[in-house]
């Protein structure tokens, strides 16, 4: 039933209910007449026994039972009817359709219905099939009496084949009109149904051909308020539809216009690891031919690393960048974003370029910085052997002495310390060349370099480190720094102050801190104190000695050996003064 | 179910298959240009990337035997299989070879340099552009590459005796300090034995293309002539 067509399904409904509304009252009006000419037919039968009656009572006296029954059987030949006489105990004593010697072998007719109630009543009725005569017949049965057999029934028998004839006939013409209009209606309601089903069919067609892409597709149809309605929404749904795909197409055009005339190789990993999609500049960079579609990214590329990458990042890490170099020196930075639906994004940049001038940058600090430091030897050593000497010189002159001498100094530490920090940059530092080192033997030994000035402004120095654990260091470097961090704190503090160093041991590094009680430093300088050349106040600073590139060695000396440098000013819980901390692994 | 983990398992041993490739790749061009800009450093780099190859090796013949044994697999991927095993021993050889020029370079970048010896950049850069067809041919499985490698294979030994050819002239050439000329002696040979080793990466790249061949196409063409379907 679900899977019929909804012609059919309207169809059938409409068939089911004609049934019912035809044939229920045709069965009702039909049983009735039945009844009508039953009872009719029964009325009948009354009459024609008050008439055999009649004539039996005037036809008396017979001789004998003999000539009552031809009696019988002369009328009953000319009215067709078959008339019985029983006597009050049951027994038939003259019929009409039984030979009269038979007449005795018949079996006692007593049970008869129309008998009993003859009996009971004066006069009754009943139709059934008479096993005598093989056929249906309606009995009429009253009490008579006669001068032989007092108390007695007479019966009239009437075929019902007449009756029947009738029926038959009605019912035939009755059936035949019903049959009429059953085809009629069942053609009509068929005819309707399909009326009904073409709007429908028009809707469908058209969701499904705009539902297969075809978003100009219409609804066109005129019928009835509802339908209208319907199609108006599909038209305004396809519309809208037709509308979005076409935003969406056009953002999607240039998205693609965006992704392809990207200088930046661009690749889309689906969650397997294979390239969905890369743009022109990635196919150029990895030399793809035909495609990069379909594969992974060791298959284009031949770098484990960026495999590795890959798989990490469409493993769950959200994001990760790596420098990889290619072949042809080309340096490219690459970078990984993870798409929480599954897949990644990966973007390479070329900042080969941007490697190249670093390196010359750093090649050409260096250079700078070793050819000055000849010159400058030479002008620092006359300019003290012209002092030591006693160089008989007026007072301008020696003033001028010292002064090209303090300069010369100065110049050659800011060319010692370039020079230390391009060594730092270039020469990067192998994890295998790490020690275990310990720190307090380093920061006593930087505290020698800084005795004679501490000593001259009364600083002294709390150092509680002797029960540090060792840390994985490069003793050099790790002097350097301290170094410096104490250079600086003794440069900025007033007199009469102290220099705290501490460590904090922690599970797998251990914190180092260099704290002094000088002025601080201002929240907009911290950032950039680790830059070089970068002085908080300029007058002061060149004034104090240092060459503005200490920090700068701190920080890379430090990165290069896994830790990392931060300062704090002022330090918690105190007004004033600045904290350097920097960390180092354990080791 | 059973198929999709063997494919799985397959993958796996490609993936493997290409990072040994591409770091034996890594390796020959660091050796080459340590030799040939006197890198120390790099040389270096070379000797301690070899264990990582090594270890990969390890892990072929172990997925490799894995598969054989519990996978029964058929027709080109058992091809596969066995060809990963050949091709990752060629493979461990070359970065061996790669180890070896790294070796002679260290010993080369402690003294002073010799004057640039004729053919040995020309052989370097054919035994390079041979091993990277032999890795791209891996890479795409693609039997035509094999042919190739085999001509360009001509040109290395070409190169090579022209290097021997070089260093013998240099050698026999009069040097007037006994010390010194033992010392061009001994650097001699040294370059000697790293042309040795480039012609030896570059016959080891021509056994790859030809068991790629063999993968593809299930036919041998070790030791014989290449068929012409197979020709490019």
């Amino acid at each position: 039933m679900r899977n019929l067509r909804f012609r059919t399904k309207l169809a059938v409904s409409f068939w089911g209910m004609l049934i019912i509304a035809l044939c229920l009252p045709a069965y009702y009006l039909y049983q009735t007449l039945e009844q009508e000419i039953l009872e009719e037919a029964r009325a009948h039968s009354f009459t024609q026994l008050q008439l055999v009656s009649w004539l039996l009572q005037k036809s008396e006296p017979f001789e004998d039972v003999r000539a009552l029954d031809h009696w019988c059987k002369e009328l009953g030949k000319r009215s067709r009817y078959r008339i019985t006489l029983i006597s009050s105990a049951g027994r038939v004593i003259a019929d009409s359709d039984v030979l009269f010697e038979e007449i005795q072998q018949l079996d006692s007719h007593a049970d008869r219905p129309e008998v009993v109630g003859a009996r009971k009543q004066e006069k009754a009725s009943s139709i059934r099939y008479s096993t005598t005569l093989k056929r249906k017949l309606i009995y009429a049965a009253q009490k008579i009496s006669l001068p032989h057999v007092p108390a007695a029934v007479l019966r009239v028998a009437i075929p019902l084949s007449t009756v029947q004839a009738r029926m038959a006939y009605f019912a035939n013409r009755f059936w035949m009109i019903l049959a009429g209009f059953f085809l009629f209606a069942a053609a009509l309601s068929f005819f309707l149904a399909k009326k009904l089903e073409t709007p429908i069919r028009k809707i469908i067609e058209t969701a499904g051909s705009i539902g297969e892409g075809n978003y100009q597709e219409r609804v066109d149809i005129e019928s009835g308020p509802e339908f209208s309605r319907l199609a108006a929404c599909i038209n305004e749904m396809a519309g809208r539809i037709q509308q979005h795909i076409n935003k969406i197409s056009r953002q999607a055009r240039e998205l693609e216009a965006v992704f392809e005339g990207m200088q930046e190789g661009v690749m889309l990993l689906d969650e397997n690891g294979r390239i969905k999609a890369a743009n022109e500049a990635l196919s150029l960079l990895a030399k793809c031919k035909p495609s990069c579609t379909g594969r992974r990214p060791m298959e284009i590329f031949l770098n484990p690393e960026i495999q590795t990458a890959c798989e990490e990042v469409l493993g769950g890490k959200p994001y990760l960048r790596l420098t990889v170099g290619m072949d042809n020196r080309s340096v490219y930075e690459i970078n990984l974003v993870r798409i929480p639906d599954g897949g990644a994004v990966v973007v390479f940049h070329d900042i080969s370029e941007l490697v190249r001038l670093e390196r010359v940058r750093r090649d050409f600090v260096a250079n700078v910085s070793h050819e000055l430091r000849t010159p400058l030897t030479s002008i620092k050593g006359y300019a003290e052997t012209l002092i030591n000497k006693g160089f008989n010189a007026d007072d301008t002159a020696a003033r001028f002495l010292q002064t090209i001498h303090k300069n010369a100094t100065q110049m050659s530490n800011i060319v010692n310390d370039l020079l230390e920090l391009t060594r730092l940059e270039t020469v990067k530092q192998n994890p295998a060349d790490l020690k275990p080192i310990n720190a307090f033997s380093c920061l006593s030994m930087a505290w020698e370099t800084c005795l004679p000035l501490a000593r001259a402004k009364n600083i002294e120095l709390i150092n509680p480190l002797s029960d540090v654990p060792k840390v994985q260091a490069e003793e050099n470097a790790l002097v350097l720094v301290f170094r410096n961090l104490l250079e600086n704190a003794v440069r900025y503090s007033p007199e009469n102050t102290r220099i705290h160093v501490f460590a904090k041991d922690q599970p797998d590094q251990v914190v180092f801190a260099v704290q002094d009680e000088g002025p601080g430093i201002a929240r907009e300088h911290q950032e950039r104190i680790f830059e070089r050349f970068y002085r908080v106040d300029k007058e002061r600073s060149r004034a104090s000695g240092g060459t503005g590139l200490g920090l700068s060695i701190c920080r890379h000396a430090v990165l290069g050996m896994g830790g990392r440098i931060w300062v704090q000013s002022p330090p918690d819980g105190a007004q004033k003064g600045t904290v350097f901390y920097f960390f180092l692994k354990k080791a | 179910m059973e198929r999709q983990h063997f494919i799985q398992e397959l993958e796996q041993l490609k993936m493997t298959m290409l990072n040994m490739a591409a770091l034996t790749r890594r390796a020959v061009g660091k050796a080459v240009q340590a030799y040939l800009t006197r890198d120390e450093a790099l040389a270096r780099e070379v000797i301690e990337g070899d264990r990582q190859i090594n270890n990969l090796e390890l892990e072929v013949d172990r997925l490799c035997l894995k598969l054989l044994a519990l996978e029964q697999p058929m027709a080109r991927d058992l091809r596969y299989i066995i060809g990963s095993t050949k091709i990752s021993n060629e493979l461990e050889r070359i970065a061996d070879q790669a180890v070896n020029i790294a070796e002679r370079t260290q010993f080369l970048c402690q003294h002073p340099p010799l004057e640039p010896i004729k053919g040995m950049e020309q052989l370097a850069a054919v035994v390079e552009a041979m091993l990277d067809k032999a890795v791209s041919s891996l890479v795409d499985l693609d039997p035509k590459k094999a042919q190739e490698i085999r001509q360009m294979d001509d040109q290395a030994d070409l190169h090579t005796l022209e290097v021997l050819q070089t260093l013998i002239d240099y050698m026999v050439q009069s040097t007037p300090m006994a010390e010194r000329r033992l010392l061009k002696t001994r650097r001699s040979i040294q370059i000697i034995i790293i042309s040795r080793c480039l012609e030896r990466v570059a016959d080891l790249s021509t056994n790859i293309g030809e068991y790629v061949a063999f993968i593809v196409t299930g036919i041998n063409i070790k030791h014989q002539e290449i068929p012409p379907s197979l020709q490019a």
